[in-house]
């Protein structure tokens, strides 16, 4: 097969770069929905939003989206999600199988491919390489947007590289950063809510409280996936996934609720 | 003997009632949930709930999402869904929930929850799970009685050596309790049986490892002594019981009391 491309200048593909990320940042600027961290609950929360028109704008502060979906346990990459979680991966079209009664066994990549897939398709921006660097705060301590900046600038020692971050604006902001609950931890430090750190006890029904305590933990946020259990103090969960793609959900339907 | 009980779970309590009524105790009335009853407020549970292990304050400070649950919980009956709370602080509050006519000991108030319960124990520095809540109300915890006394010391080794948890449960099931275990109804009546010699005499253990009012640390000792053999009870508090039925409905003999 012979296959001859067309011929561009180096010119025209940064060019290309340049304006297509800046048309569509442009539009971000000031976004319906900023979600913090691009894992299974926060792209399944920006794919709730998007899918109803809204503009949904996921900050990821890796090259890569998906944060701990493309792997289960022990670095094997099957993932697990245990019943009602099954109805989001027949919705994404992920297969699966039930390995024993109500527990349904995934192939990682497929799975966090497809959500990804899934999360674009329904509109969702990402800015990735970005990291969250602060909130903006308004009236009464209103989230109003979040402070962000490329994530080698953080990663390189301030002396090298002074580089001032950004605000974006947002009507809601969603906590997605899983245990770190880093845009939670900045109010904690301003010293306007507490959190509690998640728990040690080991139950059952842990995932169940994931989904139950996602929503607004403060005006203007929302909290979902691991960082739940960060803000109320909830038990910790083994290598399971439903609850993150249902509290996912779940924040999106608040988000939208209060759009 | 009044009866506050999840009406989701009513089935399950309802077969335990069936040992009772079989051991002669028929006096006994079945009410509604006692977080339904007006004046129990979400912030009051938010702030019992058991957020560390390790802290003896249960929740210092609470959050208006914890609320937001809290109430959200008892308008969709949705309890059940994993969180511990302070067993002591939650019967005081439920107290005063009762009426003057409920909360007379001879009324033997138990109320009957699928939440957790624990209690502090200064020995060790720790929350702990339990089955039951002696006092008035006397609090019952369904979840507690699975998950309070522990399980064999092989099924935690093996669990932390990675072997999944179902299959532990599926090979050591006549070693400890599940949820839906068929021997949790005639386990809760042996509770309950603890509860109404509480509410009787003010002790509701016996050291008797077969009897029914034996106090339960381990998940097998539970299953050998709400056990109805050798016995359900041992001699001397069968001898109680006797009186008690005496007492409650004139003279009545307990059916099929081993």
């Amino acid at each position: 097969m012979k296959v001859k491309f067309s011929e561009v200048s180096e010119r025209d593909i940064t060019w290309a770069i340049v304006s297509g990320f800046a048309r569509e940042f442009e539009k971000f600027v000031r976004s319906d929905c900023i979600v913090v961290g691009g894992g299974p609950s926060g792209l399944m929360a920006a794919r709730k939003i998007a899918s109803k028109g809204k503009k949904a704008l996921v900050i990821e502060r890796n090259n890569y989206l998906g944060g701990g979906f493309w792997i289960g346990g022990f670095l094997m990459n099957k993932i697990t999600v245990r019943h009602p979680g099954e109805r989001i991966l027949k919705e994404l079209g992920i297969p699966f199988e039930e390995e024993t009664r109500d527990l349904f066994v995934a192939d990682g990549p497929h799975a966090c491919s497809k959500l990804i897939a899934s999360a674009c398709e329904a509109g969702v921006k990402i800015l990735n390489m970005a990291s969250f660097e602060d909130v903006v705060l308004r009236e009464e301590n209103r989230v109003g947007g979040v402070v962000i900046n490329w994530t080698p600038v953080q990663a390189l020692p301030r002396e090298i590289t002074c580089v001032d971050p950004i605000a974006l604006e947002a009507e809601v902001v969603i906590d997605a950063t899983g245990h770190d609950a880093c845009v939670v931890k900045k109010l904690e430090e301003r010293g306007i809510l507490k959190t509690k750190g998640f728990g040690g006890m080991w139950v059952e029904k842990s995932e169940d409280l994931i989904v139950e305590y996602t929503g607004e933990v403060h005006p203007g946020l929302v909290v979902c996936g691991m960082a739940v259990s960060t803000v109320y103090g909830l038990p910790r969960m083994g290598p399971t996934f439903g609850a993150m793609l249902l509290s996912g959900e779940k924040a999106g339907e608040e988000v939208l609720s209060r759009l | 003997m009044i009866l506050f009980i999840c009406m989701r779970e009513r089935e399950k309590i309802e077969e335990s009632l069936d040992y009772l009524k079989n051991w002669g105790w028929e006096n006994i009335y079945l009410k509604d949930c006692l977080y339904k009853r007006r004046g129990i407020r979400g912030e009051e549970l938010a702030r019992i709930r058991v957020v560390n292990p390790e802290d003896p304050l249960p929740n210092p400070s609470i959050l208006p999402g914890e609320v937001r649950f809290e109430e959200k919980r008892i308008e969709d009956c949705a309890c059940g869904k994993g969180n511990v709370y302070c067993g002591y602080r939650l019967t005081r509050f439920l107290a005063y929930s009762l009426d003057p006519q409920e909360r007379r000991l001879s009324s033997m108030p138990v109320f009957i929850t699928p939440d957790y319960v624990a209690t502090w124990d200064s020995s060790d520095l720790r929350w702990h799970l339990r089955y039951a809540i002696f006092s008035i109300p006397t609090l019952v915890s369904l979840r507690g009685i699975v998950e309070a006394p522990a399980r064999p010391r092989e099924f935690y080794i093996s669990r932390r050596m990675g072997v999944d948890t179902r299959r532990l449960e599926e090979k050591m099931k006549d070693d400890f309790l599940t949820h839906e275990d068929r021997r949790l109804s005639r386990v809760l009546a042996g509770i309950i049986l603890q509860a109404i010699f509480y509410f009787r005499i003010g002790n509701p253990f016996c050291e008797d490892r077969e009897c029914s009012l034996f106090h339960a640390h381990w998940q097998r000792e539970l299953l050998s002594s709400q056990d109805d053999n050798p016995y359900t009870l041992c001699p001397y508090h069968r001898n109680l019981w006797q009186e008690f039925l005496h007492k409650e409905g004139g003279i009545r003999y307990a059916k099929n009391l081993s």
